[in-house]
């Protein structure tokens, strides 16, 4: 089913349509870029749940991942012309989020007391259904988020889109404008330092 | 050989080569250090965030909306946009060129005039002797630049000048500078008779 910003932009492009076909991003950006509002609105709608979880996953609360999330986006409208089709945009994309989520980690480090308490069923184990199990669980995701935050910018960078979003080291290198060995190395240290902070310190 | 950083980086992805796993599963070290690597792997990912509601989607892709649709086109390509079209384009040259010879005149010597010798220079904004100032080569090539301008195209594209302008322009350009834009600018534009 479409939504309502693919269905705007589909009629519009080709009223005729009658089978579900809505431009690549590719297309949508050349058509922001020349303006079109509704064809920023669709990608907006395609990567937003990803932006978003980017950019919680580097401060840790959702209200401010919204803010940042929403400043990506007003970013890349801005910058669309720049976009030169050499990568992907959501490569593009990516690299405007991690731009941001670093300025603002540089700016403002997360602490303990202002994250987002997990969910309680977030990292519940439905095999054991031990409540006492599950704030252990808990308090440890919630240590492992706060290790994660004090580690240097690129392991942390390279760390989230590699655990969370799956990406290749290529592809992270060509986000982080860097290169294939680099972004290895800086997993490497990235879950090297993650393991020391986590022995050293029960509360970082 | 002990692994390298790369290569535990690939065991804990599970695309080690054979002939190092070997190693691995013979080297103590190595393998406590993979071991290490692993169980900091398997804490990072079992850290979940919360699913936001749809609710929470349709009022984000609004917001982005709003914030897109009070943004004005990005300037620097409109005044891109706007030095392609040859009324601008004209109109930004002459007012470069006005920069330019407004700096010069300001860096360049004060002529000295008859009474200068014996009399001491107003405190107040010097005097500009309009004739000698018209009758320089530089001003002729800019009055002839400027005749016809749209002043009101200039505005659009945002090159009017503003309070100062020419004084920075004179603070920032060298007199070799200033020669070499003013040669330039005859060259760009390529009319002789200028």
């Amino acid at each position: 089913m479409l939504s309502r910003a693919e269905r705007t932009w589909a009629a519009r492009v080709e009223p005729d349509w009658t089978v579900t076909v809505v431009g690549d991003d590719r297309e949508l950006a050349r058509a922001a870029m020349a303006g079109d509002r509704e064809a920023f609105s669709l990608l907006v709608e395609r990567h937003r749940r990803t932006v978003f979880q980017l950019c919680y996953r580097f401060v840790g609360r959702q209200e401010e991942a919204r803010d940042l999330a929403q400043d990506v986006f007003v970013r890349a409208w801005r910058g669309l012309r720049g976009f030169k089709e050499q990568s992907a945009f959501s490569t593009w994309l990516y690299r405007i989020g991690v731009n941001v989520c670093l300025n603002r980690a540089a700016a403002k480090a997360p602490r303990l007391d202002e994250m987002d308490p997990l969910d309680d069923t977030a990292s519940a184990d439905p095999r054991t259904g031990d409540p006492g199990e599950d704030i252990d669980r808990s308090r440890r995701a919630v240590l492992v988020r706060l290790a994660i935050a004090k580690l240097a910018p690129k392991q942390r960078a390279t760390l989230i889109l590699r655990v969370y979003h799956e990406l290749p080291h290529e592809r992270i290198a060509e986000i982080l404008g860097s290169s294939v060995g680099a972004s290895k190395a800086n997993f490497f240290h990235a879950l090297a330092n993650l393991k020391k902070l986590l022995e050293d310190d029960p509360c970082i | 050989m002990h692994l390298t950083d790369a290569e535990f980086v690939e065991h804990v992805e599970g695309i080690l080569r054979p002939d190092r796993v070997a190693h691995l599963e013979s080297c103590e070290a190595c393998r406590r250090q993979a071991e290490g690597l692993t169980a900091a792997l398997a804490d990072a990912r079992a850290v979940d965030i919360p699913e936001p509601s749809p609710l929470f989607w349709d009022r984000f892709s609004a917001q982005v909306r709003e914030a897109v649709d009070e943004e004005q086109p990005s300037r620097a390509f409109d005044l891109l946009d706007a030095l392609r079209r040859p009324g601008i384009a004209l109109a930004a040259a002459a007012t470069l060129a006005l920069l330019v010879v407004a700096a010069v005149w300001f860096r360049s010597p004060r002529p000295v005039l008859d009474s200068a010798a014996t009399t001491p220079a107003p405190i107040s904004a010097p005097a500009v002797d309009l004739d000698s100032f018209e009758a320089d080569l530089e001003w002729t090539f800019v009055a002839t630049m400027a005749d016809g301008i749209d002043w009101e195209a200039v505005d659009a594209a945002g090159l009017g000048l503003g309070p100062g302008s020419a004084e920075r322009a004179a603070e920032d350009l060298s007199r070799e500078e200033q020669n070499e834009l003013a040669r330039l600018l005859r060259e760009q534009l390529g009319d002789g008779s200028l």
